[in-house]
């Protein structure tokens, strides 16, 4: 399984860390990764069955024409991404980033969102000087100056924040983006080993209760885990719902990002990929009925 | 408890049971309606959410005012109800999905507002279909909670109920069932008890547990049955004595059956006779002890064949005598002989008795024939036990204490001073008497224990402490005694005592005499001293080096040197080898235990040389040599000693340096030396023959002027001529023996054996004319043959000879003699000698002691008569005097003599 080592992921890292996968008889190999879409890539590439992602891979690879499988939702948040500038650059608004530098991580949500976040203030994207940058880059850029503001998510959003203190400043727009974090399979996955497709989720959903019972104990499997500063991750955990599910508004959030992607031009296809034929929903609804809320 | 109380319990149960059961239907009744109402509110919250989403796609597609008005009460409807479900859910995850959910409308409504971004990008409207999505999802999982909070009290209240009618009908039951089985157990212990009472058993009486109704009714039974069981108790006491003196009737019965029983079964022989000597009875034993079946049997064996002939004297005699009223003895001993022949002893008593009314005797026979054997048995052990004891070489002795019994719960000085005090000398053997210097035991009977151990010597009074200590009992103990000598001797002691009833009466003693041995082992000490002494003085270490049969080895001996030697001490090693190996320099260790082994194979001496180191020392070279010896049990001892020869191998080495390095300084100086005498001898080669060409030029054309030009030259000039002729001459013969000389020098030898005699015969002939020869008187003795140069030693015997020849030439009558005297060869001549005081000019090369007018010669003879005797090994001097003669001797060196 390949595991990304970001905060969306909890719940899987819960379920290794309290051992639910052998407690399911599964002999569960995590191969941890930085990023919901390297995780990806190990799946379309075969070097791994199972894939935590956040939807912006997901979409992109949909758009490549990529098969796999989407088989729960295992986390969401609306306060996932945001932009943090530097209030020292003459930044105090939204509309104020008009000509500044502005820091982005291509192909993730990042890019996603500071486009809405753009559109939202009156700006069009050749109104500032995109940067690309990787998540970890983001900090160290932003506190030299090499960039004026940077559109990242949690915890890299808090951590910066509290690396700049009063010189910086954080833009939420809860309305914007809902950011959701995905159990991808490799393509026939399903249909080789089903049973055992439902016994991971089925130690998710157990991990989930354990989140909502103690979440002291998942604070602190997650915090050791992701090796996050226990304070900042106090500060960031409310952000998240960890619970497993498939909505229809992912469905919708897929499609939207498919959409933007396409206006941006870059894209040979013009054809929105067919994302209810990804979600396979009969696993989560056998494992945990009334999870699925997608309309079929 | 009583029985009415129980079933009055098992009503009030009842009604508890009925009244809890009501009360647990009110409460559940409530939960669930309020559960219910959740789920109605719940059920509300979503399909408002549904109708808003339906009205928002109306405003949206037909831009209706009218759906956009409805949308905007079901947004307020929508806030009023999440409102009030704030207030009716309580559970954390039930707030925390109405939370959501407001947060999900909330973004959904800024989302609407005029002037908002959805206005202008057709996403936003995306965003709001997720967040309305999500809010219904929010809701749906809130309904389904719900739901299952209300499903989850039901059937709670199910369960609860339930197990309430349950659980109190089996508390009714189970009372019921105890009581009726208590009552129906203790009803029919009251009919068995009265049952008995009814069989006329009045002493028993019926158990009375509790406290309840059945319980007082058996009281009240147990009361009645005491009062009839006293009514009955006079009648008893009749039948009682009645039934006594029944018993008494049969006791007197019994009585006289045993009397004769026990006649019968009598351990002795009872016999009852007449007056006449008739057999009226006679008891099983009788048969048995006189070997017969019956009565019968028995009375027809006549006397005479019942008696041996001694005792039927008797009897016939003691007969007589009753006979004739004379007293006769009531007990006597007879010897009887059985039917079957078998002689036995019977100690009999004889009395007079009534039976059946009438006098008659009656005779008891007690059989002793086992008691007299085993009397004569111990008669014979006792007698020899004595012999034993009186010949033992082992001093033996027993002490006696039987008019003061020792008390063995004294404290032990107070027995110490009992024993001393009142033991004394009962019976004792020749062997003990002697050892104390006393002639016979008899001498010392009655003596004290004290007049053999003096208390003063401490070993005695331990040995006795020894004895109490080990329960009258020790064994090898040591004492030390005083005979009467007044000489001190060592004893080893055994001595045991025997008790009874707790108190000490008698005390065995055995005693060896160790007092030699004593002796040897001081004496052995005195020399394991000297020995010690010695080996102290003794450079190194003195050893005994073992083998044991199992292969392991040690050291039962050693000297102290063993501390310089090994670094351990003599105790270190008496045991166990280790230490001593462990000081061996590992890398010599496999080369000792191997020449170990080997001696061990041949029994050969062992002799070694090898190396230790221990702490504190530098490295020692230690050489060690001894002889095994082998055991019977196969042990193999080595004797030997072991020195530090640290500092001889050192000064050995030094020398073998030293030696080396001499070797190569004389091979050196001899090389150069050799190089010396090989130049001088080309030289002087080289010169004699350079030399001879000009002689010979001058000897020549001096010759020529004489012989050819004689007359054309003076008188003068002739004599000149002749001189340097003359002159050339002998300078041609200084240089011929140089020459000579020379050969000597470099001519290889050829040693074989030689015949001196004829050497010296061919000499002589060779240096004299037929002149000297009638001048001369020549004698040879006899002359031992030689080994050495023929040729060389010819040259010696011809120089000398010629010498001896010349220096004789003056007279008219000469003797010379050649011999052998001392161990030496000689020539001896009366010519005319030389004096002594020159000497050492004798063997020079061109020295002369005479002028060569008078004897003339070249001065090379003697020296090169030296040369080839020292060649030879040997040696050559001179003796002389003036106008007396001279002798010239010469030796060979030891081997080359013949």
């Amino acid at each position: 399984m390949a595991v990304s080592d970001s905060l969306g992921a909890a719940l899987v890292h819960i379920a290794l860390a309290k051992g639910y996968f052998q407690a399911e008889g599964l002999d569960v190999t995590p191969q941890v990764h930085t990023s919901g879409k390297a995780c990806l890539d190990a799946v379309l590439s075969g070097r791994a069955d199972l894939a935590t992602v956040a939807d912006t891979p997901i979409v992109n690879a949909a758009l490549e024409g990529k098969r796999f499988s989407i088989l729960a939702e295992i986390n969401t948040a609306t306060r996932m991404n945001g932009i943090a500038a530097r209030r020292d650059g003459g930044i105090a608004t939204g509309a104020d980033l008009k000509g500044k530098v502005l820091g982005v991580t291509p192909g993730t949500t990042s890019a996603f969102f500071a486009d809405l976040f753009l559109n939202l203030h009156g700006l069009r994207p050749r109104d500032v000087s995109l940067v690309p940058l990787p998540p970890e880059a983001m900090a160290p850029a932003l506190l030299e100056g090499r960039v004026d503001a940077v559109s990242t998510w949690q915890p890299h959003l808090t951590r910066i924040r509290n690396l700049l203190g009063d010189r910086g400043l954080l833009f939420y727009n809860d309305a914007l983006y809902t950011f959701s974090f995905c159990l991808v399979a490799r393509e026939g996955l399903t249909a080789r080993r089903p049973e055992a497709v439902r016994r991971v989720l089925r130690a998710l959903v157990r991990a989930e209760e354990l989140a909502a019972v103690q979440p002291e104990e998942a604070r602190r499997l997650t915090a050791e885990f992701t090796k996050t500063e226990r304070p900042l991750l106090d500060q960031v955990w409310g952000l998240f719902v960890f619970r497993t599910t498939l909505s229809q508004a992912l469905l919708v959030n897929l499609e939207d990002q498919a959409r933007w992607r396409k206006g941006q031009g870059l894209l040979k296809t013009t054809k929105t990929p067919d994302f209810p034929a990804l979600v396979e929903s009969d696993f989560l609804d056998s494992v945990k009925p009334g999870a699925v809320k997608f309309i079929r | 408890m009583k029985i009415a109380t129980r079933l009055h319990l098992n009503t009030l149960f009842f009604l508890a049971l009925i009244a809890f059961l009501t009360a647990l239907l009110a409460w559940s009744h409530r939960v669930v309606d309020r559960e219910d109402e959740k789920a109605k509110l719940a059920n509300e919250l979503r399909r408002t959410a549904f109708e808003r989403i339906v009205l928002q796609v109306e405003e949206r597609l037909l831009a209706s005012e009218r759906a956009a008005a409805q949308g905007e009460r079901k947004t307020k409807a929508l806030l009023d109800l999440l409102a009030r479900a704030a207030e009716t859910f309580s559970d954390p995850r039930e707030l925390e999905l109405l939370r959501e959910a407001q947060k999900h409308l909330e973004a959904t409504m800024a989302l609407e507002r005029p002037g908002s971004p959805a206005a202008r990008d057709p996403r936003a409207v995306n965003q709001m279909l997720v967040r309305t999505y999500y809010l219904i999802d929010s809701l749906e999982n809130l309904r389904l909670r719900a739901r299952e909070a209300s499903t989850r009290v039901r059937n709670r209240a199910f369960v609860l109920t339930l197990l309430g009618v349950l659980g109190g009908g089996l508390l009714i039951a189970l009372n019921s069932l105890w009581t009726a089985t208590d009552i129906k157990r203790r009803l029919g212990d009251l009919h068995g008890g009265l049952a008995r009472l009814g069989r006329g058993e009045l002493d028993a009486r019926l158990p009375v547990p509790g406290d309840d109704e059945l319980a007082d009714l058996a009281r009240a039974v147990n009361r009645m049955a005491a009062d009839l069981q006293g009514s009955l108790a006079t009648i008893e006491d009749l039948n009682r004595e009645m039934t006594a003196r029944r018993l008494a009737e049969e006791a007197l019965r019994v009585s006289e059956e045993n009397f004769r029983r026990s006649l019968d079964d009598s351990p002795l022989g009872v016999r009852i006779v007449t007056e006449e000597g008739q057999t009226v009875y006679a008891n099983r034993k009788v048969f048995q002890i006189f070997g017969c079946e019956t009565v019968e049997e028995f009375r027809s064996r006549p006397a005479r064949d019942r008696y041996t002939p001694e005792s039927y004297n008797a009897f016939l005699q003691r007969r007589e005598n009753r006979r004739r009223h004379r007293e006769t003895e009531g007990e006597y001993e007879i010897d009887i002989v059985r039917k079957d022949g078998e002689i036995r002893r019977l100690q009999v008593f004889r009395k007079e008795i009534l039976w059946d009314g009438r006098p008659m005797y009656q005779v008891l026979y007690n059989d002793v024939t086992e008691q007299k054997r085993a009397q004569e048995a111990l008669r014979l052990s006792e007698e020899r036990y004595r012999h034993f004891v009186a010949q033992s070489s082992e001093a033996i002795c027993r002490f006696e204490l039987a008019h003061a019994p020792l008390n063995t719960t004294l404290p032990e000085a107070t027995q110490i001073d009992h024993l001393y005090t009142h033991a004394v000398v009962a019976e004792c053997n020749v062997a003990f008497a002697e050892t104390h210097a006393y002639g016979s035991p008899e001498e010392i009977l009655n003596f004290r224990i004290g007049q053999f151990f003096p208390r003063l010597a401490k070993e005695n009074v331990a040995y006795l402490r020894s004895f109490i200590a080990g329960g009258y009992r020790v064994a090898n103990f040591e004492s030390r005694e005083i005979s009467r000598d007044g000489t001190v001797k060592h004893y080893l002691n055994n001595m045991t005592g025997h008790v009874e009833r707790g108190f000490l009466v008698r005390l065995w003693c055995t005693k060896r005499d160790i007092t030699r041995l004593r002796e040897a082992e001081a004496a052995l000490r005195k020399k394991d001293l000297t020995l010690a002494y010695l080996a102290s003085q003794v450079p190194g270490m003195l050893y005994q080096f073992r083998r044991r049969p199992d292969g392991t080895y040690c050291l039962p001996y050693s000297s102290d040197g063993i501390r310089c030697i090994f670094g351990c001490d003599p105790e270190d090693v008496r045991e166990d080898f280790t230490p001593v190996y462990e000081a061996i320099v590992p890398a010599d260790r496999e080369m000792v235990m191997e020449s170990i082994r080997a001696s061990e194979k041949g029994l050969s001496p062992w002799k070694c040389e090898f190396r230790t180191r221990f702490p504190g020392v530098t490295e020692r070279w230690i050489y060690a040599n001894s002889i095994p010896e082998k055991g019977v049990d196969g042990t193999i001892d080595w004797y030997g000693y072991a020195v530090d020869m640290t500092e001889r191998r050192r000064m050995e080495e030094e020398l073998r340096r030293l030696n080396l390095e001499l070797e190569e300084r004389v091979r050196e100086r001899t090389e150069a030396l050799e190089e010396a005498y090989r130049e001088l001898e080309a030289f002087v080669y080289s010169v004699s023959h350079d030399l001879r060409a000009p002689l010979r030029a001058l000897e020549g054309f001096s010759r020529i002027l004489l012989e050819d030009h004689g007359d054309a030259v003076s008188g003068e000039a002739r004599r000149l001529a002749e001189v340097i002729r003359e002159r050339a001459l002998n300078m041609g013969r200084l240089i011929d023996g140089l020459l000579a000389l020379s050969r000597v020098g470099r001519a290889e030898l050829r040693i074989v054996p030689v015949d001196m005699e004829a050497l010296v015969r061919r000499a002589y002939e060779e240096v004299t004319t037929p002149e000297d020869r009638e001048r001369i008187a020549f004698c040879v003795g006899s002359l031992p043959p030689a080994l050495g140069d023929p040729t060389l030693l010819g040259q010696v015997w011809v120089n000398l000879l010629g010498n001896a020849v010349k220096f004789t030439s003056h007279k008219d009558r000469a003797t010379i003699e050649a011999g052998w005297e001392d161990g030496a060869y000689f020539v001896r001549d009366d010519g005319a000698g030389f004096d002594m005081t020159y000497t050492d000019k004798l063997f020079g090369v061109f020295q002369r002691l005479h002028p060569d007018r008078l004897f003339p010669g070249t001065g090379v003879g003697l020296a090169i008569v030296q040369r080839i005797v020292r060649r030879h090994g040997g040696r050559v001097w001179a003796r002389g005097e003036v106008d007396r003669g001279a002798t010239f001797s010469f030796t060979l060196g030891g081997q080359r003599t013949h």
